[in-house]
């Protein structure tokens, strides 16, 4: 990412995969990309990314018969965060590195709340599931959802979110992660030849998305320091657990605080001071580091050839 | 880590005018020059982060 302006290149950085539409001036015209938790493939089909490379071209048709001058961006490179400044000079910053050092920035002027991970929320939150082969078009909208509320139905084609108009699931995404945390957010949509709009409610809590997929989730603290392989419904069936129950095996690499605290390689973690979690092992990371603090003592639920074991630890802060 | 892409005149995109960077030590430098064939062409980018 270095020599890569933020102010224009502004997407989400977690992704394996993005692209930006624009013109030579830096005007934007759309993105494409997107995930969930399950599947990061989801949205990056041949028939979406070809709808936004069309709309592109309509958009850049318009832009050229535009007589205003689109104004420079200001320019903000990823190398100018304290934390880029601190590696080698010319080491390849990743994508997801972005949002680490943003965080730390942002933590070091006081400026940083946990509210702050819930980037990109997908539209699911407001119960409206999009098409991933037509990234603009309303799949189904859930019962009694904020999207249901607002009168959006299955086959509507969303055109503008927040005054923004919409070619790609990536940009409902991108509007959505400008939305404020509570309030409200105007939208408009095609049904046939016709335009509507509404104004969907957007209730506390609404961007609140799994983020255990996230590279950038791993540079959150604090860090339970177990992570490997998730148990096969099998597995979990011989031990008598629930198919979605928290099990995994704790790989070979046990990273210092959990190895001193008593944790092995091949140990099962099956929970966390006996909460009942039904939950995988990426989830339950995240989940450790958006319910606990570092220096807070936490007991893992532990199996061990076959026998069940309590290991309490305190969490770490980093380096460790 | 990036790629770019140009619209030709047909309406159509490809990556016949394609730019690969390898790593960030020439990103910048690619960036510009596919700006400037852009502005030149009057074509549009598209920008790939991988």
């Amino acid at each position: 990412m270095r020599g890569v302006n933020l102010n224009v290149f502004d997407f989400d950085y977690d992704l394996t995969w993005a692209a930006v539409l624009m013109n030579a001036d830096e005007t934007i015209y759309g993105r494409f990309g997107g995930r969930d938790a399950a599947n990061p493939d989801k949205y990056l089909t041949l028939t979406g990314l070809k709808q936004a490379l069309r709309s592109a071209l309509d958009a850049h048709r318009r832009h050229r018969t535009d007589k205003s001058v689109a104004k420079p961006v200001e320019e903000f490179r990823v190398e100018e965060f304290p934390a880029a400044r601190r590696m080698k000079p010319g080491a390849c910053i990743h994508c997801h590195q972005v949002y680490d050092f943003r965080r730390e920035a942002k933590r070091a002027a006081g400026q940083w709340g946990l509210s702050d991970v819930w980037v990109y929320p997908l539209p699911e939150n407001l119960g409206l599931i999009m098409d991933p082969n037509h990234g603009t078009c309303v799949r189904s909208v859930a019962p009694a959802s904020e999207a249901e509320r607002a009168g959006l139905k299955v086959g509507d084609v969303l055109h503008q979110v927040s005054g923004a108009s919409i070619a790609s699931f990536a940009d409902v995404q991108y509007a959505l992660h400008r939305a404020p945390e509570k309030g409200s957010l105007p939208l408009s949509w095609m049904r046939g030849k016709e335009i509507f709009s509404a104004t969907l409610t957007l209730p506390e809590g609404w961007r609140r998305t799994d983020i255990s997929w996230r590279a950038s989730m791993w540079g959150l603290e604090p860090s339970p320091c177990v992570h490997g392989r998730d148990l096969t419904a099998e597995e979990k069936k011989g031990l008598g657990l629930a198919e979605k129950h928290l099990a995994f095996r704790q790989g070979k690499f046990v990273p210092s605080p959990a190895r001193i605290a008593g944790i092995q390689e091949d140990d099962i973690i099956l929970g966390i001071d006996h909460k009942s979690l039904d939950m995988t092992m990426l989830q339950f990371n995240a989940f450790v580091r958006l319910n606990y603090r570092t220096g807070d003592r936490i007991v893992f639920q532990v199996m061990r050839n076959g026998k069940p074991l309590d290991v309490p630890m305190t969490l770490p802060s980093r380096p460790f | 880590m990036l790629g770019f892409g140009f619209a030709w005149p047909t309406g159509t995109w490809s990556d016949d005018a394609r730019v690969q960077t390898a790593n960030d030590a020439v990103w910048r430098s690619d960036y510009v020059t596919a700006r400037a064939t852009a502005r030149q062409t009057g074509k549009p980018l598209l920008v790939i982060f991988r």
